[in-house]
């Protein structure tokens, strides 16, 4: 793991900056929203890695609860709070792009209230394992509530949805149409690609780093254990 | 398939005689809900008419206020006298277990509503525009929803520190679709309105009780495994 790391390191953070680069000298600047689109390239991969992290945690989850392999819970407990940080980011990156496009920080859309309640799930995750105090439970119920979290999401999306479509004139907000054109134009399309990969990469990184980090405190806390029973 | 039924029906009963003797137990239910009315109309029914409107939400937010204290009681009951440790040491499945506490629960928080929504109605000065079966069916299968998904959470957290607040924080953001579809459906009762749009409530209602509650029963016994 550790010669993986090493790799993943130098090659992530070059992507990225190769992709901030391209990003703001490469790309032409959309006609419509101006230089604030470029913030796209930050939002949707953002976006895909959240979603990727917390499909991480509910497989995880749900191979802990299977295996009881600690080491599961480790890869979970890591992946959330990626998943977390990266949810948070595109809550605050969306904000800042609805202001100038929509003229509001915020739209109780579908998306944004799922993505927020998604947040909320996993900040309710993390209480609960600093709540319960042995290793071994706390892996227990955080893979049951990841597990619950996940299958939930699609029937909350389906429910805000509604609840916004149903009583709300949609064209009052045209938030479908700013976030996924199915025809957008190919030089601002394949920057967004690569920078997914990119990203992807970094939360690979991320992720080996923050496990093998996990594995450490444990080892820690099971010699300090020891230590203070013999 | 007879023990099914048997053990389920012990533990419910067993559950409904509790609150049956511990009166307390719905009177405080009752009282809350009533006084959390009463504080919702003097901080925002100034204007009957608009107070009217918001009748469908307050009924599901008192609710799930109450339902939280419902919840929590019939755990902590649990543990503070032990029963539930002699409970997982009888030799029944985890799954009857959760059964039996998520339908004593659910006639408890029923019973409560039974009572709390006609008040709710009354207070309000609503005329239904629609059949009176259809409010308690939607509360039942709200219930149900709320109950399936609540026992697990409940649970889960009963041993720990800090649970009271913890279990409402787990279970808000996990039962919208739940709170969504049972305030559209209470206000096409009250107010009427179309008919397609309250079906596709229904049957998001029905998939959210279903997935849920599958969900929550298969992994009841990683709950309580000591």
């Amino acid at each position: 793991m550790t010669r993986w790391i090493k790799i993943l390191e130098p090659l992530s953070i070059i992507s990225l900056l190769g992709c901030a680069i391209w990003i703001f000298y490469g790309t032409p600047t959309e006609s419509e929203m101006g230089f604030v689109q470029k913030i796209m390239y930050l939002h949707v991969p953002s976006v895909i890695v959240a979603y990727a992290a917390f499909f991480v945690v509910f497989a995880f989850s749900i191979a802990y609860l299977w295996k009881r392999d600690i080491m599961f819970d480790q890869i979970a407990k890591s992946s959330a709070e990626i998943g977390e940080v990266f949810c948070a980011l595109v809550l605050i990156t969306g904000a800042i792009w609805g202001k100038p496009t929509w003229g509001t920080y915020w739209v109780w859309d579908a998306r944004l209230t799922t993505t927020l309640l998604l947040f909320l799930i996993f900040a309710g995750y993390f209480l609960l394992r600093s709540f319960t105090r042995e290793r071994e439970r706390a892996a227990r119920l955080a893979a049951v509530l990841g597990i619950i979290g996940f299958l939930d999401i699609p029937i909350i999306h389906k429910s805000v949805e509604w609840w916004r479509t149903l009583h709300q004139p949609t064209t009052l907000f045209k938030v479908e149409a700013a976030e996924a054109k199915p025809a957008m134009p190919m030089e601002l399309l394949l920057p967004l690609l690569v920078t997914m990969g990119a990203m992807l990469l970094f939360y690979v990184y991320l992720l080996l780093l923050r496990i093998q980090m996990e594995q450490q405190y444990d080892t820690l806390q099971e010699l300090i254990a020891n230590n203070e029973g013999g | 398939m007879i023990d099914l039924v048997r053990q389920i029906s012990i533990l419910t009963w067993k559950d409904i005689l509790l609150d049956i003797r511990r009166k307390e137990n719905f009177l405080s239910m009752f009282l809350f809900s009533l006084l959390t009315l009463i504080i919702f109309h003097f901080s925002i029914g100034d204007n009957p008419k608009t107070f009217r409107l918001i009748v469908p939400g307050l009924i599901w937010v008192v609710f799930l206020l109450a339902g939280i204290l419902g919840l929590s009681k019939s755990f902590i009951q649990e543990m503070e006298n032990g029963c539930i440790k002699a409970l997982l040491l009888t030799p029944m499945d985890r799954g009857n277990l959760f059964l039996g506490k998520m339908l004593g629960t659910t006639l408890f928080l029923s019973l409560v509503q039974f009572i709390t929504v006609p008040m709710f109605i009354l207070f309000s000065g609503i005329s239904l525009a629609h059949e009176w079966w259809m409010l308690i069916l939607v509360m039942l299968t709200g219930t149900l929803g709320f109950t399936s998904l609540g026992t697990l959470l409940a649970g889960m957290t009963a041993t720990l520190r800090g649970r009271e607040v913890l279990l409402p924080i787990l279970l808000f953001p996990l039962i919208t679709p739940n709170l969504i579809s049972t305030v559209k459906i209470t206000s096409y009762i009250f107010f009427g309105g179309e008919w397609n749009e309250v079906l596709s409530w229904w049957k998001l209602l029905l998939a959210f009780d279903v997935i849920l509650g599958v969900v929550s029963y298969l992994s009841f016994e990683f709950v309580v495994e000591e």
